[in-house]
């Protein structure tokens, strides 16, 4: 098959997935899901990997269609891409990435994946370190022996950080709100009953044959 | 009442106290005693703030909705307490449970109310009472407060309510409240009291306002009724005459010309009246009625006012019966109302009043309704009549049962029933011993006593058992002479006692007064002693066995007599009609007396007080009741929609 008929595939592919409306399951953090799209185009794994990378017009189609489909925000940051690749790299070999005393080396960890001391301060980085270093039963770093109160808190412990603080303030916000509605439904449900139980004891006056309401008084 | 009593009746404020009141208050749904211990132990003083507010805590240990119920019966009960308290400091003598029915009724706005105009007590306390204590709070003598009160006293009276009726003539209601007023009614006081709720005014006659109410509902219930088919629809001729042949093939008399419309009525009307007299097959028609509705998948349920009525009419009809207040209760705690395919069967409607018949119309939902009952006997002891009214009434869908020519007409009680109904006596022989029929024998009322000694061995010894004859008396005075009479023979005889029960000794015939649902225990029902221990008596009552403490005591009577109304449902083989002159012995008290009888009737007293009862018109007749025409209006008022 021409190497032109790969990239006219990969467009009518395309085609097919926007009629049907499925173009956002083959986006996968802000890129072409590769895995999924050649298992839906029908190609063999490895043989279609091997086309992405080095057909010329495959290559093109594959960069429009990023380019229009993938936004900025679902593209995770080059500094994560590097991090991810050499962690696979070591997921490849049974290895861990480096640790000392127990912990994460980060300092090797920067060395190998070609990361400034600035990018390992990216949220990005450090939360994909805390999650790497919780299933692996190390520790995120090292800490220091003295005043640990001091210490700032690892990823994982700044939960708030794990949800962007405006949204935790709008969740708590209406949860507030729920709160405050909650605590007035009751009283009104409380009210009811009580309406329902004087109707009940209204009707046992009623039995008794006399006067069973005040008058215009109530 | 004191204020102790206050304390432990109404709602405590001891922490202790109110958790041991709300574990033991039915109310507080959901806490019991575990619960409201682990809320004492959480909040201390503070439980009662705690509760009415809602707070997270309370809901933590028991549970949202318990703590929502809570914070409601809490806030209700609070009111009733300061209102219980307030009565006490007046000293008045009002049933408590009257005045916790009234303050849950009006709440706080209602309770403000009466502390300021004290009158509005008439709801559950005398006029004399009242009148008092709002003179002595400065309402004056000439207060339109105090008119319109006179005429709420006269209303629930003697002269009105307390003697049966529903209403009373305006004029009438006017002459009654000077007497108490001591001075003339102001002219503006029939209206005053109607538009302060005091009164209602129909039909240019006054009706206390809850009997009106009562009357009014019950009027557009019944007027919907009778012009409506069963919900479950109308069963086919075809099946119905399939059925009902069924049932014929296995008597061994045919069904009269009416006993068959009845039964096929009871198809095609959602409401139907059966009235039957003495001996004119009503317990025929209901089995028939009972049989053909069950073939068509429906299901009858048969209630009656008193326990024994209900077991003879489960005996006879082969079907469960229970008492109204069962079927009431067991309703209530359901919360659900009677399906479509449920045919309610009052047996022995003539014994209901107005309030009993309220409350079966009220619960009534899909179900058809058949009113079965004998218009000749005794009006209700409860205040006003519907069933009367039914069975007279030109539209309302019923059938009225021959008398049938049959075996017991040996006895000639039948006969004697139907003389005795439309004001005729015929002579009756002296009484000579155990036989079918009916006799009567002279005895001064001094006399008594003994010649019912003399009597009930003659029964005895020409082989009566003891069960099996019933003293029935119309007035308390020969009740009660009665009673104390045989009390004492059989004390002498060396009957043991419960000391603290010593009304009563083993053997001695009693009757409950009190419908206790939970204990399965109906007023009415009626056994005997079987024994008596040092602090509980063992009691048969209508085939159950009871270990009755001490606090059972004052529900227990005895029995050798009994009222013609405590007789009302049931019958027994013989029975003895003591008859002297009174105002309250009337036509209808001395058939219902007679028909409870199935084999022997012996009357003993005074002839001519037998012979003017019978001939005087019946005191049914003499209710005064809105029934008749709230029942018109709201025909007139169905048509006009």
């Amino acid at each position: 098959m021409s190497e032109d008929s790969f990239e006219q595939q990969f467009r009518r592919w395309d085609a097919d997935i926007q009629n049907e409306g499925r173009t956002n399951e083959f986006v996968r953090a802000g890129r072409l899901y590769v895995a999924a799209f050649l298992k839906d185009i029908g190609w063999p794994h490895a043989a279609g990997r091997q086309r992405l990378k080095e057909n010329h017009g495959l290559l093109k189609a594959r960069a429009e269609w990023e380019a229009k489909h993938c936004t900025s925000q679902d593209r995770p940051s080059a500094a994560l891409d590097r991090l991810n690749k050499l962690i696979s790299e070591h997921d490849f070999s049974k290895t861990l990435l480096p640790t000392k005393y127990g912990a994460l080396w980060h300092a090797q960890i920067a060395e190998q994946a070609g990361l400034t001391a600035k990018q390992m301060e990216r949220k990005d980085v450090r939360a994909l370190l805390s999650s790497y270093a919780a299933l692996n039963c190390v520790e995120f770093s090292r800490r220091g022996s003295v005043a640990p109160e001091e210490d700032i808190p690892t990823q994982l412990e700044i939960s708030d950080e794990l949800v962007p603080k405006k949204r935790l303030r709008e969740v708590q916000t209406q949860l507030a709100k729920a709160e405050r509605k909650l605590a007035e439904l009751r009283a009104e449900n409380a009210s009811l009953r009580a309406q329902s139980i004087r109707r009940d004891e209204i009707s046992d006056l009623i039995a008794l044959g006399g006067r069973y309401s005040t008058g215009p008084q109530n | 009442m004191n204020h102790l009593e206050a304390e432990i009746k109404g709602m405590p404020t001891r922490t202790d106290l109110l958790v041991s009141y709300i574990a033991r208050e039915r109310a507080f749904k959901g806490i019991g005693d575990v619960r409201a211990a682990a809320l004492g132990k959480r909040f201390g003083t503070n439980l009662r703030e705690a509760i009415l507010s809602i707070d997270e805590d309370v809901i933590h240990i028991v549970g949202e909705v318990p703590a929502i119920t809570a914070a409601t019966v809490m806030s209700i009960r609070e009111a009733e307490t300061v209102f219980l308290k307030w009565l006490d400091d007046l000293q008045v003598n009002v049933s408590e449970a009257k005045a916790i029915r009234l303050s849950r009724a009006w709440g706080t706005k209602g309770i403000r109310s009466i502390q300021q105009n004290a009158y509005l007590l008439l709801a559950i306390a005398d006029w004399k009472v009242i009148d008092d204590i709002a003179l002595a709070s400065g309402i004056e003598d000439g207060d339109m407060r105090r008119d319109v009160a006179a005429l709420e006293a006269v209303l629930m009276s003697k002269a009105c309510l307390a003697r049966g009726s529903t209403r009373l003539p305006i004029q009438k209601a006017k002459n009654q409240a000077e007497m108490l007023l001591k001075r003339p009614v102001s002219p503006d006081a029939i209206n005053a009291a109607v538009m302060s709720k005091a009164a209602v005014r129909a039909f240019d006659k006054m009706q206390p306002p809850g009997a009106a109410y009562m009357e009014a509902e019950c009027a557009l219930l019944l007027a919907k009724l009778e012009t409506a088919a069963p919900v479950a629809g109308i069963t086919s001729p075809d099946r119905l005459h399939s059925s009902l042949a069924l049932y014929e093939a296995n008597k061994p008399f045919p069904l009269t010309q009416m006993q068959r419309e009845a039964i096929q009525k009871s198809h095609s009307h959602r409401l139907m009246v059966l009235a039957g007299y003495a001996g004119s097959g009503k317990t025929t028609v209901l089995r028939g009625v009972c049989e053909t509705l069950e073939a068509t998948g429906r299901k009858p349920l048969i209630v009656t006012l008193s326990g024994r009525a209900a077991k003879r009419a489960s005996e006879t009809t082969g079907r469960r019966a229970i008492t109204i207040a069962r079927f009431l209760h067991d309703e209530e705690k359901s919360s659900s109302l009677l399906s479509r395919k449920t045919a309610l069967i009052v047996d022995e409607a003539s014994m209901l009043g107005l309030l009993e018949m309220w409350r079966i119309l009220r619960r009534l939902g899909d179900a058809s309704l058949l009113l079965c009952g004998d218009p000749a006997q005794l009006p209700p002891i409860n205040p006003g009549i519907v069933f009367h009214g039914l069975a007279a009434d030109k539209n309302v869908p019923k059938v009225i049962l021959d008398r049938v020519h049959r075996q017991d007409e040996a006895t000639g009680i039948p006969a004697l029933a139907e003389g005795v109904r439309s004001g005729h006596l015929r002579k009756l022989p002296e009484f000579v011993g155990t036989a079918p029929g009916t006799s009567f024998t002279e005895c001064s009322i001094e006399g008594l006593p003994e010649t019912l000694l003399k009597l009930g061995r003659t029964l005895a010894n020409t082989g009566t058992a003891r069960n099996d004859v019933q003293i029935i008396a119309p007035t308390n005075r020969e009740i009660d002479a009665i009673n104390r009479y045989f009390h004492q023979l059989c004390l002498k005889n060396g009957a043991s006692q419960c000391l603290s029960m010593d009304h009563l000794a083993e053997g001695e015939p009693v009757l409950w007064s009190r419908n206790v649902p939970e204990r399965n225990l109906t007023n009415g029902s009626m056994g005997r002693i079987l024994s008596a221990n040092d602090d509980s008596l063992l009691v048969e009552l209508d085939g159950e066995q009871y270990l009755m403490p001490p606090e059972d005591g004052p529900s227990l009577n005895l029995a050798y007599a009994i009222s013609v109304h405590k007789a009302q449902g049931s019958q027994w083989k013989r029975v003895i009609v003591p008859i002297f002159p009174s105002q309250i012995l009337d036509r209808s008290l001395i058939y219902t007396a007679l028909t409870r009888a199935q084999e022997q009737v012996v009357f003993i007293g005074s002839r001519d007080a037998l012979e003017n009862a019978v001939a005087g018109p019946s005191s049914a007749g003499t209710r005064d009741t809105g029934f008749a025409d709230w029942f018109d209006l709201a025909r007139r008022k169905i048509c006009e929609f």
